[in-house]
């Protein structure tokens, strides 16, 4: 009986991993599911099983009647975890897409285990951590795909970005970003020159179907440099049932006439030896994008990406292989290439760009060429006693040249341009982890990595010398869970070797640098009722200064900066106290989240009076220097759920960033901003499925925190954005059609915005409309009609 | 099952495709000289007496052997007479390249794109003038500045000698026309200190 229902469910929702459908907060329409918890043996309900959804977050504890309640569920696939004293945990996957009741036996750990396919994430430590964090899911991601990552992220309360032009984006958690930020792909933290504020991520934007966004320090898990925050991208999961499937994505711009196109087939095969695939190649084109008044000449870019994934399982043995490429040329907007600080306070006064023709696809000179390789073997063994080992090795290979505009008397470099600088990384990862069973209320992992990156700079100015670093760190995670309270706590220790190799009189001279220092973490979290959550958080974590930080020596083409490096720097440590109050019920859902992050030794760039004299100019001088900060914010978001047709939704953000030695605000901070959006959503209207129409507003303040007199000019005014989302399904004969139209500054507002490189030169772009199109298709399925939903 | 056979063996195909991109040898121990940059170390100012060749001859020069940052650059002053009009050649030079490249001869033939501008400071802009002689081949042609002429104006007179200095400024046009204003991008910009007599 118990292993029928199982298996009935487990059936039922096999063909909607493929679907694309995971867990979300955003777009759907709410359901509730009612779970359950019963004796295997004696049927009798289990009162105070603790039941949660993974992928929500959501805990909750069973009543009497054995039965826990999870109010407005978005349409989706998620995990329902349940746990009880004396009994073994379960796990299994649920379509949620009505209102829902489901039964779940526990075995009592004294009879014998039933024999249960456990499924889960090779990298999931998820579970056991309860800090702060947000999920987009993959039908949040296929409606809003846009030009780059970052900008998606933008949605999350306390998510902003640091831009230079539409192509490249990174996201800012807080305040923080770049190398305090870890971007974890597929399981492989991504390693590039992640230190330039204009280096994008370097990750195809379709082969994500899931991206968590973990606020504030998360080091214990991730590693020191983790200080700020980790973004967690995730592909598709493997198919599950027998056959061959695809997708294809065609998204088109009207802005920068981008068109971009990925196709993804997946299959599976075998059943005791299961091998399940997935390959997918993706390309994109862009040109300039136009702001309200002119064009932004030489912005587009043109990108190539594929990646191929293989699993294999064999009992409760699982083996992958996956490799992935990604390359793209990006156009640096022209007129941002000055000559020096009296030119660029020149265009600044003019207020228009210097350089400006009529559109093209073009790249020129100034651009970037990069790409960035990945090969990754995972494994993991799940006993049947709950525990898993879990080992994992990757090798990256991250190239970037950046090209300047040679002047014309440079024959040499006209004919042949040598980049400005080119950097290449290799990247070696190896990690090992163990979870164990869980064990009176404890459930842990424990585990240690190995990394080890090597860098070669060439290039008429390579702007970082050459280096090889190894950081190795061991850690251990453990959760407490009873009843309403969860107590978590983690320890990590890592030690970090650096060498960087450079001339002195054409002599290669080697220095070491060491860095070692601990990180813990503890959070609790309460259940004061059904519908309130309480949790509170406090971690220190610490980051060795990047190689740019600690080196760099050369001009910054786009701001017509010098920056040195100072190699006295000492490691930042931070520690951070987080305070999150959340509120759901049937109509509303609530989250406030209150942080204060004390960073030790924050590093930065401070300007310095005298200018460098070159034979081109005057250049501002910067030193990375360091002092002490504090940043310290509030994130809010509420959802009201008007009636089964509307949801009303409030997202705000605010930061305070002091650098509290000299007590000055700190320099290129995020403004406050606050979002406000109407969703309509409608499950059939004529013969359209799965309609919505989501118009939204967001506002973003002058940022008045600013220290006097260090930057060019004054930070922006602050500005209004209206975008409109709207979307349905088409289904002709057995052929689903998943469209989505979006436009974006519908007023075709001039505006500038603070964190855009490109704010001295020009304006951000101007109104823009996109289409986008999935067409899910089948090629060949053993499952047959009757046994999918 | 054939169909994927095929599918198989494209993967495989694909694993070796992957696989067999060799990479480039990454040895960061042995740092290269990255030197090959073509740069402006050197300019150089050769003058003379405008009516007599022989005359009141100078050669001054600004100069920063290595390149932007690290040594701050070295710079003569310019001695002027104030009763002598001055016929001055600039020369533009890469002191790196051996023998010399001589930058300013590639200004010449990229004539059109290229335009040097004299800022005298402000004391001295009623004091003395600053003509470029060599037109480029636009029409109507536009000064190129490096064969200039210097000549003292004798409005009223004033105390010497004078201190003061004057911007060279060599302005690139590319893909934007050149006009009568410097362009955004400047190849060169400097302070030549001037000493008037």
């Amino acid at each position: 009986m118990f292993q029928n229902t199982i298996r009935i469910l487990l059936l039922c929702c096999l063909p909607l991993i493929c679907a694309n459908v995971f867990a979300t907060s955003v777009t759907s329409k709410l359901y509730t599911l009612s779970v359950t918890i019963v004796d295997s043996v004696t049927k009798q309900p289990l009162e105070a099983a603790s039941i949660s959804i993974a992928e929500l977050h959501k805990n909750t504890i069973a009543n009497a009647s054995g039965i826990g309640v999870f109010d407005s569920l978005p349409k989706g696939y998620y995990t329902v975890q349940c746990a009880f004293l004396g009994y073994h945990p379960q796990q299994l996957k649920v379509w949620v897409d009505a209102d829902k009741r489901i039964v779940i036996e526990l075995c009592p750990e004294s009879t014998h285990l039933h024999e249960v396919e456990i499924k889960s994430h090779t990298d999931d430590l998820t579970r056991l951590n309860i800090q702060t964090r947000t999920t987009i899911d993959a039908q949040w991601i296929e409606r809003n795909r846009g030009n780059n990552i970052a900008d998606m992220l933008k949605q999350i309360p306390g998510v902003t970005s640091i831009s230079s032009g539409v192509a490249i984006a990174k996201p800012v958690i807080r305040g923080l970003h770049s190398n305090r930020l870890v971007t974890v792909n597929d399981g492989v933290r991504q390693e590039g020159q992640q230190w330039g504020a204009d280096h994008g991520t370097e990750i195809d934007p379709f082969s994500s179907n899931k991206i968590e966004v973990i606020k504030g320090a998360s080091s214990v898990e991730y590693g020191a440099e983790a200080i700020g925050g980790v973004i967690r991208m995730s592909p598709r999961e493997f198919k599950d049932t027998k056959g061959v499937n695809g997708e294809l994505s065609l998204n088109a711009a009207a802005n920068n006439k981008m068109v971009a196109s990925s196709l993804l087939l997946e299959g599976a095969h075998g059943i005791k030896h299961k091998l399940s695939w997935r390959t997918q190649g993706t390309m994109r084109k862009a040109g300039d994008s136009r702001t309200p008044s002119y064009v932004l000449s030489n912005t587009g870019f043109n990108e190539l990406n594929g990646n191929y994934a293989m699993h294999y399982q064999f009992k409760n043995l699982h083996a992958e292989f996956t490799q992935s490429y990604f390359s793209t040329s990006i156009a640096i907007l022209r007129a941002s290439h000055v000559g020096n600080t009296s030119d660029l306070l020149q265009v600044i006064l003019s207020g228009t760009p210097a350089y400006v023709v009529p559109f093209t696809y073009n790249i020129q000179n100034p651009r970037q060429e990069v790409n960035h390789k990945v090969s990754a073997f995972k494994t993991y063994y799940a006993f049947k006693s709950g525990a898993k080992i879990q080992a994992q090795w990757s090798l990256q290979y991250n190239n970037r040249k950046e090209y300047d505009r040679p002047p014309r008397w440079a024959t040499s470099q006209q004919n042949n341009p040598t980049p400005q600088y080119y950097l290449q990384l290799k990247t070696q990862l190896g990690e090992l982890k163990f979870e164990h069973p869980k064990w009176k209320n404890f459930k842990g992992a424990w585990g240690a990595s190995w990394m080890k990156q090597e860098n070669v700079s060439e290039g008429l100015q390579p702007i970082i010398p050459n280096f090889i670093a190894t950081t190795s760190g061991i850690f251990a995670i453990e959760k407490w869970q009873k009843n309403r309270w969860v107590f978590e706590g983690g320890l990590r220790y890592d030690w970090r070797a650096q060498t960087r190799y450079f001339l002195v009189n054409k002599l290669a001279i080697s220095e070491d640098k060491n860095y070692g220092s601990a990180t813990f973490s503890v959070a609790s979290s309460y259940w004061l009722n059904q519908h309130v959550k309480f949790q509170l958080q406090q971690s220190s974590a610490w980051r060795a200064p990047s190689i740019n930080e600690l080196y760099s020596n050369g001009l910054h083409g786009g701001t017509a900066t010098y920056e040195i490096g100072n190699s006295n720097l000492l490691p930042e440590r931070s520690y951070n106290t987080e305070i999150e109050v959340t509120y759901t019920n049937k109509k509303w859902n609530v989250e406030l989240n209150l942080y204060r992050n004390y960073i030790n030794n924050f590093i930065y760039k401070l300007p310095i009076n005298t200018p460098i004299v070159s034979i081109r100019g005057a250049f501002p001088q910067f030193v990375f220097t360091q002092h002490d900060a504090l940043l310290q914010g509030a994130d809010f978001v509420a959802h009201h759920f008007i009636n089964k047709q509307f949801t009303a939704s409030i997202i705000a953000s605010c930061l305070h960033a002091q650098q509290t030695d000299d007590n000055n605000p700190l320099i290129y901070m995020p403004a406050n901003r606050l979002g406000l959006q109407i969703q309509y959503q409608q499950p059939k209207i004529w013969k359209l499925h799965d309609v919505f129409i989501q118009p939204k507003y967001s506002y973003v303040a002058k940022q008045s925190r600013y220290p006097d007199g260090t930057d060019y000019t004054n930070p922006p005014d602050g500005y209004g954005l209206i975008d409109i989302n709207f979307g349905f399904e088409q289904h002709i004969g057995k052929q689903t059609l998943r469209w989505s139209f979006s436009m974006y500054n519908v007023l075709n507002s001039s505006y500038r915005d603070y964190l855009s490189r490109y704010r001295y030169f020009v304006l951000e772009p101007g109104r823009n409309m996109m289409i986008r199109l999935t067409i899910p298709f089948n090629i060949y399925n053993k499952i047959k009609k009757h046994e999918t939903i | 099952m054939k169909p994927f056979k095929k599918i198989y063996t494209a993967l495989i195909a694909t694993t070796l495709i992957f696989s067999a991109c060799k990479e480039d040898h990454i040895d960061p121990t042995k740092p290269k000289d990255n030197n090959a940059q073509e740069l402006i170390t050197t300019v150089v100012l050769n003058g003379y007496n405008a009516n007599n060749p022989t005359a009141n001859p100078f050669s001054i020069k600004w100069e920063d052997l290595d390149g932007d940052g690290g040594n701050a650059p070295t710079m003569d002053t310019l001695i002027l007479d104030s009763g002598v009009s001055y016929r001055v050649q600039v020369l533009m030079l890469d002191k790196t390249k051996m023998p010399y490249d001589t930058i300013s001869n590639e200004v010449i033939i990229e004539g059109v794109e290229h335009q040097l501008f004299y800022t005298l400071s402000n004391n001295l802009t009623s004091k003395l003038n600053f003509e470029r002689l060599d037109m480029d081949s636009n029409n109507p042609p536009l000064p190129i500045g490096l064969d200039i002429k210097i000549t003292p104006i004798h409005n009223k007179p004033f105390e010497v000698p004078l201190m003061g200095s004057v911007n060279v400024k060599l302005s690139h046009y590319d893909g934007v026309p050149k006009t009568t204003s410097p362009s955004a991008e400047s190849d060169i910009d400097i302070h030549l200190p001037i000493k008037l007599k």
